[in-house]
C-alpha cells in the first residue's frame, strides 16, 4: 500500500514536469519554424540567388569588346563613334527605358548623395526613345555626368531588366561588370568605391 | 483496486508524454539543422562573405600581367608565362592551404568537368601545393599542366582563396571567380560558363 502511494506521488510529480517540457518544446519549435519562414530569410535568400544568377552573365560579359564602329548619340543629338569619346578607362552606368524606374533611379540617388566615394568620370548610357528623357532624370537628381543614348548592345548582360555597371577602355573592351540589385544598395556602393580605387590606381590599370 | 487503475492510467500518460518529448526533441534537432543552413544569419554571413570576395574580382578584372612573369615547370625550368599562353586559357590558381582534402576536391572538380584534359587549362600553384598536385596528377593519370608561381601581381592573389580566371595571349585577365566553401556561384557552374570562352572540350 505504501509502495503504491510512492508510485502515485512519483507519477503526480513526473506528469506535470513532462507537460511543462512539452509546452516549452512546442514553443521552441514554433519559434524556429517562424524564423525559418521569416521575411528576412526570404529577403537574403532572394538577394543571394539573384547575385548568383546574374554573376554568371557578368562572367560571360567580362572581356567583351564592342565593335570599333559602335555609335552613340550625344546630349546634343549628334551621332559619334564611341571610340572618339573614350580616352581613358571609364565607368559606364547602363540603364534602359524598359527597366523599372525605381531600379534605375536608385543609382542616381547614390550618384547624387555619395559624390565623394564614387568615381567622378562615370558616363551614363541610356536606351531611351529620346535623349531628353535621360536629361530629365539627370536634372531630377542633380547629376552632372556625361550621358549618351545608346541602342541595343550585344553584351549578354544587356538582355536583363536590371541596370548594370562596367568599365570600358579606349580599345572598347568592357570588364568588371556588376548588376545593381535594388534590394542590395550596399553592394552597389561597395562596387563603386572599389572601382573608384581601381580607376585611380595607375598600377592596377 | 482504484489506486491500481490510477497508477496504470498515469503510467500510460507518462509513457505517452515521454514518447512525445522524444519526438519533439528530434523535431527540434531537425529544425536547428535547417536553421543552420537556412536562417537569416546564415544568409547574412554568406552575403558578407560575397561582399569580401567580390571586390578582389572586380579590381582584378582586365588586369594585364607582366610579360616578364616567369613560372617554374615541373622539371624546375624557368619559362615566361607569355610563352605558354598561346590561346585564351583557363588558369586555376591554387593558393597555399593546409587542407589537402580541399586541394583534392578542387582538383577533382576540374578533372570531372574536363575528362579529356584540354590543352587550355593551366594550373598555377605555390611551391607547397605543387607536391600534392603532382601526386594527384599521377594518381589519377591526368595531364594538367602544373607550374609554380609563388606570388602574382594580381590584387586577387592577396586573399587566401583559390580562384579561376581566363587569361589571353596578351596576358590580360578576365572572368575571375573565387572558390570558397560557399561562393554564390558554384565552381562547376563557373566552369560550364567559361567553357565557351576558352573553347574547352
Amino acid at each position: 500500500m505504501k509502495t503504491e502511494k510512492y508510485i502515485l506521488y512519483g507519477l503526480y510529480t513526473a506528469l506535470p514536469c513532462c507537460l511543462i517540457a512539452i509546452i516549452t518544446m512546442s514553443m521552441t519549435i514554433r519559434q524556429y519554424t517562424r524564423e525559418l519562414h521569416s521575411d528576412k530569410v526570404f529577403f537574403y535568400k532572394e538577394i543571394i540567388e539573384n547575385i548568383s544568377y546574374l554573376q554568371s552573365y557578368e562572367i560571360i560579359s567580362n572581356g567583351y569588346q564592342l565593335p570599333a564602329d559602335f555609335m552613340v548619340t550625344t546630349e546634343e543629338g549628334q551621332q559619334v563613334f564611341l571610340k572618339d569619346v573614350i580616352d581613358a578607362p571609364v565607368l559606364v552606368y547602363r540603364f534602359t527605358e524598359e527597366q523599372c524606374i525605381d531600379c534605375v533611379e536608385q543609382q542616381f540617388k547614390i550618384f547624387s548623395s555619395e559624390q565623394q566615394n564614387i568615381p567622378q568620370n562615370i558616363i551614363l548610357w541610356g536606351s531611351y526613345s529620346n535623349i531628353r528623357k535621360i536629361k530629365v532624370i539627370k536634372n531630377t537628381f542633380g547629376v552632372d555626368f556625361r550621358s549618351y543614348n545608346v541602342g541595343k548592345i550585344d553584351i549578354p548582360l544587356d538582355k536583363f531588366l536590371n541596370p548594370f555597371f562596367f568599365v570600358i577602355t579606349p580599345d572598347l573592351t568592357c570588364y568588371s561588370f556588376f548588376t545593381a540589385i535594388k534590394e542590395n544598395p550596399a553592394m552597389t556602393m561597395l562596387y563603386l568605391t572599389t572601382i573608384k580605387t581601381k580607376l585611380e590606381d595607375k598600377n592596377i590599370n | 483496486m482504484k489506486t491500481k487503475f490510477l497508477i496504470l492510467g498515469l503510467s500510460v500518460s507518462l509513457v505517452f508524454c515521454l514518447t512525445l518529448i522524444v519526438a519533439m526533441k528530434k523535431m527540434i534537432d531537425m529544425r536547428i539543422g535547417q536553421l543552420q543552413s537556412n536562417s537569416a544569419s546564415y544568409y547574412q554571413t554568406r552575403l558578407e562573405e560575397i561582399s569580401q570576395i567580390r571586390p578582389y574580382e572586380w579590381i582584378s578584372e582586365g588586369y594585364r600581367l607582366s610579360s616578364d612573369l616567369e613560372v617554374t615547370t615541373d622539371n624546375d625550368r624557368q619559362v615566361l608565362l607569355k610563352d605558354i599562353i598561346k590561346v585564351p586559357t583557363l588558369i586555376y590558381r591554387f593558393t597555399d592551404t593546409n587542407c589537402k582534402g580541399c586541394i583534392e576536391n578542387r582538383f577533382m572538380l576540374l578533372q570531372k568537368e574536363n575528362r579529356d584534359v584540354p590543352e587550355n587549362i593551366v594550373i598555377l600553384c605555390t611551391p607547397s601545393t605543387m607536391r600534392v598536385l603532382r601526386i594527384l596528377n599521377n594518381v589519377h593519370g591526368l595531364k594538367f599542366k602544373l607550374y609554380i608561381l609563388s606570388t602574382m601581381d594580381l590584387p586577387i592573389d592577396q586573399q587566401h582563396n583559390s580562384y579561376f580566371f581566363v587569361i589571353h595571349p596578351d596576358l590580360t585577365s578576365h572572368s575571375f571567380f573565387t572558390i570558397t566553401e560557399e561562393t554564390s556561384l558554384k565552381a562547376a557552374q563557373y566552369l560550364s560558363i567559361v567553357k565557351n570562352k576558352v573553347n574547352m572540350k
